[in-house]
């Protein structure tokens, strides 16, 4: 009976988690927030399913194609919306907050004008079905679970070599970096394409449960922030277990309370860990001696 | 004090800027005297931001009407010519925009498009007495005590709950019926007036009634609710496509598939694509009589000359059934016939004229207005029809099977 309570959280987990590793893997070398990045989601699934539907090109062709066009545009947003003001003089305080919104509302926009509102199928990679198997799974589900873990550990892999070190010691510090001769606008840069590979992705693994809008994006980057304040910011281990927690939530409320309480329940239990653990789940204290 | 001298005096200013004043206005004067030779209606709809796009199908209906119009010798004569202002789909340009028509000595409006937005222009064209017809369909919008100068030529959302809610309880004989509806004031009100009705016709309340917000990514649980309360058929209330296919794909999984009913937008032809076509065989979408039809009886050949051009319109295509039941065609029909009624263009002797409409024979069905209703649709003009009819070859564009025993 509540295997398919399981079921729903791990693969709306898998998502939610997704999109807040792609908010982390920006945040890392930058301290800044991509405010355009759940439009990247978006955008990644409506390309795929755009190139799918209207050239008949293979799904992993497309998927490719997908993947560097997002990017692309990630790393566009990078030099024009957040580069000059991380520039400036001091920062340039948080000017990237509108910057990247701005960003976010053009890509929205341009996308409801040329593709139009109505929502389009994205179907999941061959030989996977999204068809409810005898145990109440599809084998897209558990592709999906396996491919955002493996996901995941390539990151973590990824931030044990030396170009990955160097993003983290950005984060850590980012004068005395500099004195190391890293230059953070280059993994600055980088870690923007990355994150415009990891948010074309979760658009494209989410079309098939989600389909494939121009509202797709919002409602992913609101649960996609809650994943990564919950699991601690930079911390993208945290980050998956708190997309799954804040799934399982949802289920449980939707299942022993209401569904309609499911926003409210999930996002009182992540102020409540956050005044516990202000942290997060696997996110750590900044000490600085002064 | 001598004022014949060569500088500007007060009193030679004060003289200029009277002769200014009465001069100003003869270039406006001169500008209305070209304006003459048109009629000019004021065309609010979004041109840019994100909706743009999608409302902009939702005008085609009048400007076909406008065609045809004009090349029926205009009205009165005077060529029909639109002034298009780009209310960017926002409650808070209304103002702006309502303004700058006015300005411009525009007194016949349609649109905007939405129920907050035409709630908010209608603030400002009620004083202004200019005669409007949005795209809205919340009932009080056709009290014309409350807004004497809008004229609601579509049902209103009460009027498609209780069609809804009378099929389920009369024809289908249903007596646990589910209610999933989007927590907004068109699902409040559909629900309500869903409620209401099946509460009078049957003596009961809906066996459950699931509420989803608009940011919902999965409707999973209320179908599943819906299917444990036993209910054995679903009256939904939603206006998102994304949301409809979650709805229906649920169903499916679950291989739950009662009788279906829902607001017009469930044919649109995109839900073909997300949803098994068996999930779709039970389903029915409240329509117009008018755009329906039978073995028996067919689309009147009016309907079916507007739909053969509407089907010809690119951005249409999908979503034809939908902009088949706006109203601006028949409310510019509407308009013509009280110009040509009043033999005048001034408000107060049009808004006479409409205000007598009786048994007007439009489009989407017979229009009545009064000085106290300007709802123009009756119940006998909204009836049910089936979503699976589009795959009929008999439903080219807006056309559908109306629903058994309709």
């Amino acid at each position: 009976m509540y295997l398919d309570v399981l079921v729903q959280a791990l693969t709306a987990g898998s998502i939610y988690a997704l999109v807040g590793v792609s908010v982390n893997v920006i945040y890392r070398p930058t301290n800044t927030f991509n405010l355009a990045q759940g439009n990247l989601v978006m955008l990644g699934a409506i390309l795929c399913a755009t190139i799918l539907g209207q050239l008949k090109l293979p799904w992993y062709l497309a998927a490719g194609i997908t993947v560097v066009v997002i990017s692309g545009i990630a790393w566009l947003t990078h030099l024009v919306a957040v580069a000059p003001i991380l520039s400036r003089p001091g920062g340039g305080g948080h000017g990237w907050l509108v910057s990247t919104l701005a960003v976010g509302i053009l890509i929205e926009d341009a996308v409801g004008k040329i593709v139009g509102p109505d929502p389009q199928r994205l179907p999941p990679p061959p030989p996977l079905s999204t068809e409810l198997g005898a145990l109440g799974v599809s084998s897209y589900q558990v592709a999906l679970v396996a491919g955002v873990v493996a996901i995941v550990a390539a990151l973590e892999i990824f931030y044990r070599s030396r170009t990955g070190r160097a993003i983290l010691a950005i984060a850590e510090d980012r004068d005395a970096s500099l004195l190391w001769g890293i230059d953070p606008t280059r993994l600055a840069r980088m870690s923007f394409v990355l994150s415009g590979v990891v948010a074309a992705l979760a658009g494209i693994l989410a079309g098939p449960v989600f389909y494939a809008s121009v509202g797709l994006g919002g409602s992913l980057l609101i649960k996609g922030f809650e994943a990564a304040a919950a699991g601690g910011i930079g911390s993208n281990r945290g980050v998956i277990l708190a997309g799954f927690f804040i799934a399982l939530l949802d289920a449980i409320t939707a299942r022993a309370l209401a569904p309609g309480y499911q926003d409210a329940v999930s996002f009182v239990a992540v102020l409540l860990l956050l005044l516990v653990r202000p942290q997060g789940l696997m996110g750590r204290t900044n000490l600085r001696t002064v | 004090m001598n004022d014949d001298h060569s500088g500007i005096s007060r009193r030679r200013l004060l003289r200029h800027a009277a002769a200014g004043s009465l001069l100003l206005p003869m270039p406006f004067i001169a500008r209305r005297g070209l304006a003459d030779e048109v009629f000019r209606v004021g065309w609010i709809r979004p041109t840019t931001g994100r909706l743009a796009s999608s409302f902009a199908p939702l005008y085609a209906g009048g400007l076909i009407a406008i065609d045809e119009i004009n090349a029926a010798g205009g009205i009165l004569g005077r060529k029909v010519v639109i002034q298009e202002e780009d209310d960017e789909a926002s409650p808070a340009k209304q103002p702006a925009v309502i303004k700058r028509l006015k300005d411009a000595g525009v007194s016949y409006v349609v649109g905007p498009t939405g129920s907050p937005q035409v709630l908010s222009s209608l603030a400002f064209t009620t004083p202004a007495q200019m005669i409007q017809c949005g795209i809205a369909n919340a009932a009080d919008q056709g009290d014309a005590v409350k807004y004497p100068y809008n004229y609601m030529c579509v049902w209103s959302t009460e009027q498609e709950g209780e069609a809804a809610a009378a099929y389920m309880a009369s024809q289908l004989k249903i007596r646990k019926i589910g209610l999933l509806q989007e927590s907004t004031a068109f699902g409040e009100q559909a629900g309500n007036a869903t409620r209401r009705k099946f509460k009078e016709l049957t003596g009961q309340d809906p066996a459950s009634v699931q509420v989803y917000p608009a940011t919902a990514t999965d409707l999973a649980p209320y179908v599943k609710n819906l299917q444990a309360a036993g209910c054995e058929g679903v009256i939904v209330w939603m206006a998102n496509t994304v949301h409809i296919g979650m709805a229906f794909n649920a169903m499916a999984q679950q291989k739950w598939l009662p009788p279906v009913i829902g607001h017009v937008n469930l044919f649109n032809d995109s839900l073909f694509d997300l949803v098994p076509l068996d999930a779709l065989k039970n389903v029915y979408g409240v329509y117009y009589r008018n755009w329906t039809y039978t073995d028996k009886e067919q689309v009147p050949q009016r309907n079916q000359e507007l739909a053969r051009k509407l089907a010809a319109v690119d951005q249409a295509k999908g979503i034809n059934a939908f902009i088949a039941g706006c109203p601006h065609y028949d409310f510019l029909y509407l308009l013509k016939a009280a110009v040509e009624q009043a033999k005048s263009t001034e408000v107060a002797a049009v808004k006479k004229a409409l205000d007598g409409v009786r048994g007007y024979k439009a489009v989407l069905g017979t229009i009545n207005f009064s000085e106290t209703s300007h709802a123009g649709i009756g119940m006998e003009d909204v009836t049910l029809a089936s979503v699976a009819s589009a795959k009929d070859p008999r439903s080219f564009g807006a056309l559908r099977e109306r629903a058994p025993g309709a």
